[in-house]
């Protein structure tokens, strides 16, 4: 099972010219993901590793049946890149580039929001099930299939947590990284609703941050709608305050954005808070084993 | 104020200040406000709003607030306005945001903080989701207005100010357009102050946009390098790939019982260049007695970060955590030239505090 990505997901590379394009291409490939096309414009008839590279995503699908695109295009060419591949469908649309302008996320996101496609990212590391597909730009050594599904908004702290996990013997279904912009796709409530429904998966990793109120948001949708074992993690007990702006959507559910209010609204929903990031595994064991 | 007065949005005949001489060519009519510029929110708590009815306070009070900090940031620009007759004060705002995606807030209780009236009286905040496209029209701020209590001519005067706000956050890629207060005046409408957040990713299509004058000396030098960096007050200078690794790696140094001196990030796939320039700046920190660096590297190379650290070779002691892509070879190189490194980022963690104590001793 695991969600969204598996061994069916045919991935069209966009951009997989370019450096970032062809390294991450050799490695998702490497991993067993099944990457069909490549498009770059002007480009059509290359090939990248042995993947063909089209004009246009258009003609990558007709001819390959991509049905999953990964981004790779610099910055101020990532809104047009997105409208291509919503346009054809591509479910889901993974936006590696970092310092993507948030008004062209915001037209990206109401565009697929109202084509029903689902986009993670900008600014994210991706998503990886482990064994089936890697649909991303995470050290593939990290991860091991089993039952765990992670959902976090941190690239590194989710291979570090990942890792731990897989040490302790504990895999995972799918691991997702949604990207650390203020405005992103598919988000917490998404990542749990899916992981809830997956068979693999048994119990759920959060992986949260300051800023915002997403968490606080999970942590509600957690008590009402999910029934498996949630444990979370948030970092940044110890960051100062005022530094980065990014609490809009905190002022509006009328938190703070800190690491106190998250924790807090998260045990106030039954659900465990790890302090470090090793306890993590333990509190898991005991969580599945008491079942 | 300037990009409002571009939008057609009234605001008060006032001149700004750039530095203390300048106070002498303020020839604007009595009685005057006095604001410090700042980018933090809260100024006028702290005393960085002032009222001056005559030239010897307008000296007076002009030198203390350019030789005032407020929450840290000293106050370079001072912007003198002449003081309004206000009948009442509003907020009013467009700004991008997670869940709505693009928002529209309006309160009937300006001039203070948002967040506080957010927190006291939810009530009084009017908040609507705005559609992406057609964008914002006019007949919202209708609405808004008379949730504001506005009649007669102040209403369209109310919906086409939010309308070229509104057309501001757009054109300009701003995250927030704030005017607050807006106050009504006997001469109608009129935006005493305001905050824009400009979005840096943008700045490749808006060069004319100013960057952001929160930072400190060394946060402004660490981001001409590409390294993200905030000071902090403690001793045990913290460096990372990775946003999210490195806040984790702060809260550990916490948990282990001592204070983090900085956030840095040098970001993916950094270079043993980019190391050093790192080191570099976390060192010029004279408070750091320990450095704990936390390298989980994925498209990041460790043999490539040890190398930065062995060239730059620090002269505070430095605890090292290398797991990931060449790993061994990272710590080989690490440990010849008799650096402390570790694959558990606990035991480096513990190690940078320990070293910071000895320095103590």
């Amino acid at each position: 099972m695991a969600v969204l990505v598996d061994e069916n997901t045919k991935i069209l590379v966009q951009g997989i010219t370019g450096n970032q394009g062809r390294f991450h291409t050799r490695s998702m490939l490497q991993a067993g993901s099944k990457v069909v096309a490549g498009v770059t414009p002007g480009k059509g008839g290359m090939e990248v590793e042995g993947v063909p590279v089209f004009d246009t995503v258009e003609e990558a699908v007709r001819e390959t049946g991509a049905n999953a695109s990964i981004l790779f295009v610099p910055a101020p060419f990532v809104k047009d890149a997105a409208f291509e591949n919503i346009e054809e469908k591509m479910d889901p649309i993974v936006i590696i580039t970092e310092h993507v302008p948030v008004h062209d996320t915001l037209e990206i996101l109401t565009l697929a929001s109202a084509q029903q496609v689902r986009v993670i990212g900008p600014n994210c590391p991706g998503l990886i099930s482990p064994e089936k597909c890697k649909m991303g730009i995470m050290p593939t050594h990290v991860f091991k299939k089993g039952n765990i599904g992670i959902v976090s908004r941190s690239g590194t702290l989710t291979y570090e947590i990942a890792f731990q996990l897989t040490r302790s013997g504990l895999g995972q279904s799918t691991c997702i990284g949604m990207g650390g912009d203020p405005l992103v796709g598919l988000v917490y409530i998404d990542a749990l609703t899916l992981f809830e429904k997956d068979e693999q998966t048994q119990a759920i990793v959060l992986i949260g941050e300051i800023g915002g109120a997403m968490e606080e948001e999970a942590a509600s949708f957690i008590k009402e709608k999910i029934s498996k074992p949630v444990v979370a993690y948030i970092a940044g007990r110890t960051a100062p305050p005022e530094k980065k702006m990014g609490h809009a959507g905190a002022i509006v559910s009328g938190t703070s954005g800190s690491a106190e209010g998250k924790i807090k609204a998260l045990r106030e929903a039954g659900i465990p808070v790890a302090d470090l990031p090793s306890q993590i595994p333990q509190i898991l064991k005991e969580l599945l084993g008491g079942k | 104020m300037e990009l409002f007065e571009k939008y057609s949005i009234p605001v008060p005949e006032r001149i700004l200040l750039e530095k203390e001489e300048d106070l002498d060519k303020v020839f604007l009519p009595f009685p005057l406000v006095l604001k410090a510029q700042v980018a933090v929110g809260g100024r006028g708590k702290s005393g960085g709003i002032q009222l001056v009815h005559n030239e010897a306070e307008l000296k007076e009070k002009g030198q203390q607030l350019f030789r005032m900090q407020i929450k840290g940031i000293p106050v370079k620009k001072v912007l003198v306005a002449r003081a309004q007759e206000i009948e009442r004060e509003f907020y009013l705002s467009f700004l991008l945001e997670r869940k709505h995606l693009l928002l529209f807030l309006t309160s009937p209780s300006g001039g203070v903080e948002i967040e506080e009236v957010a927190a006291k009286t939810p009530e009084l905040i009017y908040q609507e989701k705005i559609e992406t496209w057609p964008g914002f029209s006019p007949f919202q701020g209708k609405k808004a207005a008379k949730f504001l209590g506005l009649k007669g001519e102040l209403i369209s005067q109310f919906s086409r100010l939010a309308f070229n706000l509104f057309s501001l956050l757009r054109e300009k890629d701003l995250q927030l357009a704030e005017i607050n207060p807006l106050a009504l005046t006997p001469r109608g409408l009129l935006a005493l102050d305001g905050k824009i957040i400009f979005d840096d990713n943008a700045y490749f299509r808006h060069p004319e946009m100013p960057s952001d004058e929160s930072l400190t000396e060394l946060e402004r030098e660490a981001k001409e390098v590409g390294v993200a960096y905030v000071e902090m007050d403690g001793d045990v200078a913290v460096i990372g790939c990775g946003a999210g690794l490195v806040l984790s790696s702060l809260d550990l140094v916490n948990y282990l019982g001592a204070r983090p001196a900085n956030f840095l990030d040098l970001g993916g796939g950094a270079s043993s260049e980019m190391v050093r320039k790192g080191l570099e700046i976390v060192l010029r920190n004279p408070r750091v007695r320990s450095i704990f660096m936390n390298i989980f590297a994925g498209i990041t190379r460790c043999d490539e970060i040890a190398r930065g650290i062995v060239e730059f070779a620090p002269k505070i002691p430095i605890s090292v955590r290398m797991t990931g892509t060449n790993e061994e070879e990272g710590i080989r190189i690490l440990k010849e030239a008799g650096y402390q490194a570790f694959s558990s980022m606990e035991e480096a963690a513990q190690q940078a505090v320990l070293l910071r104590e000895k320095r103590c001793n």
